[in-house]
């Protein structure tokens, strides 16, 4: 096991340096560079070339690759923003509490919800619950996502005042316990959305893994379903 | 004295989500579970979705770049900075420039050499005292080569940078090298940064950049990335200490979200396009208020191409377009028709120019008189040369986008075949060039002491100038060049005046419309600066929040 996990590290080494230089090439390709992402009128073409070479644009591409490279091997530097001067690393670290508190409760609940879901849709399978489930599941893979963020909004915010529509939170101090209500107040409506726009596909996707693994292990047809999922 | 950042030390600091997992790990799982709903209700009780009574909430429309004067180019950095930073000279709300960092300058005879003297008594937000080096440092990494600073043509004057000294910790001094009246103004848009925090730094990746100190109203707390940005009253500020404790800047970038989070008061002010204006209006919950900014749309031509080289043939287009119309349909209530090329909310604006009211026969008259007759389609042709051309547009913004299809059709009714090219904003500003357009759709943004030269002076044609239409009479070049180095300003009003008459006959754009602002205020919210183009916040320190 573990010389199967070495053995898809040192494979998985080349692959991400070939995500690196594709996705490299691919963003430095696109016309344009970070010097003209605020170009105006009022900015002097000298002006702009004089930053493109303070921040080595100038240079051809595989070596700006090369020095990217260079200071993510020797030191570990994931680059600095073109745009903001900012470590990347930073960047990245400070956005990821808020995509886990988001992402992560959002899939906790769809995975509560589907799980059964798809279990009892499994053993129940052409019932009358069996049914509903996956009329239920139908919906929530077809409404789009955006739109019923759009929904939420009108409804929980605009017509019943319940929620509130922007922000991870109130921005301003207090105890930990009203942090706490403040934190869950503002996540409430986006986890909803992402739980009816996932609860969908994963109810399905327990339902139908169940069906084949009970089939596998099921030849005879008197066999009881729920004795070969639960065993 | 000892700051007092006293929100800066609260348990938030400390990620929310490990410290509510450390609690629920610790409790029994039925008590957690009972732990949980306890909070999910509480979430739903706690629904008053304003903040609270001594937070003011405002809008911002995306992160800003940086907090970093110096660097900061753009709308939401600037805002912020405003609330932190202080300059050497600043507006007031009539848009003359009065002392802020500095108490008092003098220029030399000349023109060339300002003394400034500043206040005494300002201090930095870490405690730190102001003085003159602050301001020479910051003028001068402005200038550095290295930073990457897109406004350092703010101090340069005749092609050469302006040269900073400090004689003594209350005098600063600037050397030009040649008289230059809006020197001033340049210099009240430049927030001053402290020496002490940022001296050996490199400028551009400094974290000082994500966590500022300034000698302004507001201290900055903290910056949570596309959410929010926190500010907390600097009770040391020089003009007396602000009223209001905090501010806290709503990161929202979309514009019918906006809306709603003012409509629900989750912040207390916001910008209302034309489409909301009415309906706010009429509901009464909201102060609001309106005022012509420093902008103003117009249609250039190419003047060095042969089809608008007769001046006839541009007026005629002006007669021909009901730009009346245009502005009423397009932003109704918010603007009015331009006539000229200094914007209403400029001291130096003239009404008393020549006007081209619609009038498609005069239009047609001229257009013959220019050698274009119809032909048996019923459009213009001159010794065979059909007179049609292209029109290019910003496809972001949507004003122009209509007004292109009205000067389209407009101009059809005379014969003249135009073609519609939407393009990105930033290839549209790379098209702007003599030769690589015809007719172009675009706005300028300028301000109260604007050096119109950079745009209408004929040294400045060329890929290098904004002269991108190649306008060029010597009688503008004149009056251009006489005002921008005459410091008297009844003298420059009298140029600026004679100036936009001479444009306005050559008619070099056909100008569309002067716009308004609009803006929504929580009636909560006092001691508003009075509206105009400076904005409601001119004064943040004055600002205060009714319960």
């Amino acid at each position: 096991m573990n010389r199967y996990i070495i053995s898809r590290m040192v494979q998985f080494l080349p692959l991400l340096l070939l995500i690196t230089i594709f996705s490299y090439a691919l963003i430095r390709l696109a016309p344009g560079d970070p010097t003209t992402f605020f170009i105006s009128p009022k900015v002097r073409p000298e002006e702009r070339q004089r930053i493109r070479e303070n921040l080595g644009l100038n240079r051809p591409l595989p070596i700006q690759y090369a020095i990217w490279l260079k200071n993510l091997i020797t030191r570990g530097n994931l680059g600095y923003s073109m745009i903001n001067g900012r470590p990347v690393s930073e960047t990245i670290l400070e956005r990821l509490p808020y995509t886990v508190a988001l992402m992560g409760t959002a899939y906790l609940l769809a995975l509560l919800i589907a799980i059964p879901m798809g279990i009892m849709g499994a053993v129940r399978r052409g019932g009358g619950l069996d049914f509903s489930f996956t009329i239920a599941a139908f919906v929530g893979i077809s409404i789009p996502s955006f739109w019923l963020g759009l929904v939420a909004i009108y409804l929980l915010t605009l017509k019943w005042g319940l929620l509130p529509s922007v922000g991870m939170g109130s921005g301003v101090s207090g105890s930990l316990f009203s942090q706490i209500a403040d934190a869950a107040h503002h996540l409430i409506a986006p986890v909803l959305v992402l739980v009816i726009a996932s609860f969908g596909f994963w109810s399905r996707y327990v339902r139908g893994g169940l069906r084949s693994s009970c089939l596998q292990k099921c030849p005879a047809p008197s066999c009881e379903p729920a004795g070969t999922l639960f065993a | 004295m000892k700051p007092d950042f006293s929100i800066e030390s609260d348990p938030m600091r400390r990620p929310l989500l490990s410290r509510v997992c450390r609690v629920l790990l610790h409790l029994r799982p039925r008590r957690s579970v009972a732990l949980l709903v306890l909070i999910l209700s509480l979430a739903f009780v706690s629904c008053d979705l304003r903040p609270p009574r001594d937070v003011l909430a405002l809008a911002l429309l995306a992160d800003p770049i940086t907090l970093n004067p110096i660097l900061a180019f753009e709308g939401p950095s600037q805002t912020v900075n405003s609330f932190i930073f202080s300059t050497l000279v600043r507006f007031n709300e009539k848009g003359e420039i009065v002392g802020d960092l500095a108490k008092s300058w003098d220029p030399s005879p000349d023109g060339k050499r300002w003394t400034f003297h500043l206040r005494e008594g300002a201090s930095w937000h870490d405690g730190h005292p102001f003085a003159a080096d602050d301001v020479v440092f910051t003028y001068e990494t402005m200038l550095h080569p290295t930073t990457n600073c897109y406004n350092r043509g703010l101090l340069q004057v005749a092609g050469k940078e302006v040269e900073f000294s400090s004689p003594d910790p209350h005098t600063v001094t600037a050397v030009l090298q040649a008289p230059f009246a809006p020197f001033l103004a340049n210099l009240a848009v430049i927030g001053i940064v402290p020496k002490h925090l940022l001296e050996g730094q490199d400028v551009n990746r400094s974290s000082f950049n994500a966590s500022p100190i300034g000698t302004g109203p507001f201290r900055f707390v903290r910056w949570r990335a596309s959410d929010h940005i926190l500010l907390s009253w600097n009770p040391d500020y020089y003009n007396g200490a602000p009223r209001v404790k905090s501010i806290l800047f709503r990161i929202v970038p979309e514009g019918e979200a906006r809306m709603i989070a003012l409509e629900t008061g989750q912040i207390d002010s916001g910008a209302i396009s034309a489409k909301d204006y009415p309906r706010l209006a009429q509901n009464g919950r909201f102060q609001l208020f309106s005022w012509f900014d420093y902008i103003y749309y117009f249609m250039a031509f190419d003047l060095s191409n042969p089809l608008f080289e007769d001046i006839r043939v541009r007026r005629a287009m002006a007669h021909a377009v009901d730009r009346k119309h245009i502005v009423e349909t397009v932003l109704p209530g918010m603007g009015r028709v331009a006539n000229g090329p200094i914007p209403p909310a400029s001291e130096y604006h003239t009404e008393d120019v020549e006007t081209y009211p619609y009038d498609p026969t005069e239009a047609s008259r001229l257009l013959s008189e220019a050698g274009w007759t119809r032909n048996r389609h019923g459009y213009l042709e001159r010794g065979g040369e059909p007179f049609s051309f292209t029109l290019l547009f910003s496809q972001s913004a949507a004003p122009c986008e209509k007004a292109a299809v009205f000067i389209q059709s407009y101009l059809r009714n005379i014969g003249i075949r135009v073609k519609l090219r939407g393009m990105d904003f930033s290839v549209l500003v790379k098209t702007a060039n003599p030769g690589d357009f015809q007719a172009l759709i675009l706005d300028w943004i300028e301000g109260p002491e604007f050096d119109y030269y950079t745009e209408w002076d004929s040294s400045q044609i060329g890929k290098e100038g904004m002269n991108f239409m190649a306008y060029r009479n010597p009688r503008t070049d004149a009056l251009l060049r006489k005002a921008r180095t005459t410091l008297r300003k009844d003298v420059r009003l009298a140029l600026y005046r004679d100036f936009q008459r001479q444009v306005a006959t050559d008619a070099p754009y056909l100008f569309l419309w002067y716009q308004k602002s609009a803006v929504a205020v929580s009636p909560r919210v006092r001691g508003l600066a009075p509206p105009g183009p400076w904005g409601l916040f001119l004064y943040p320190e004055r600002l205060e929040l009714r319960p």
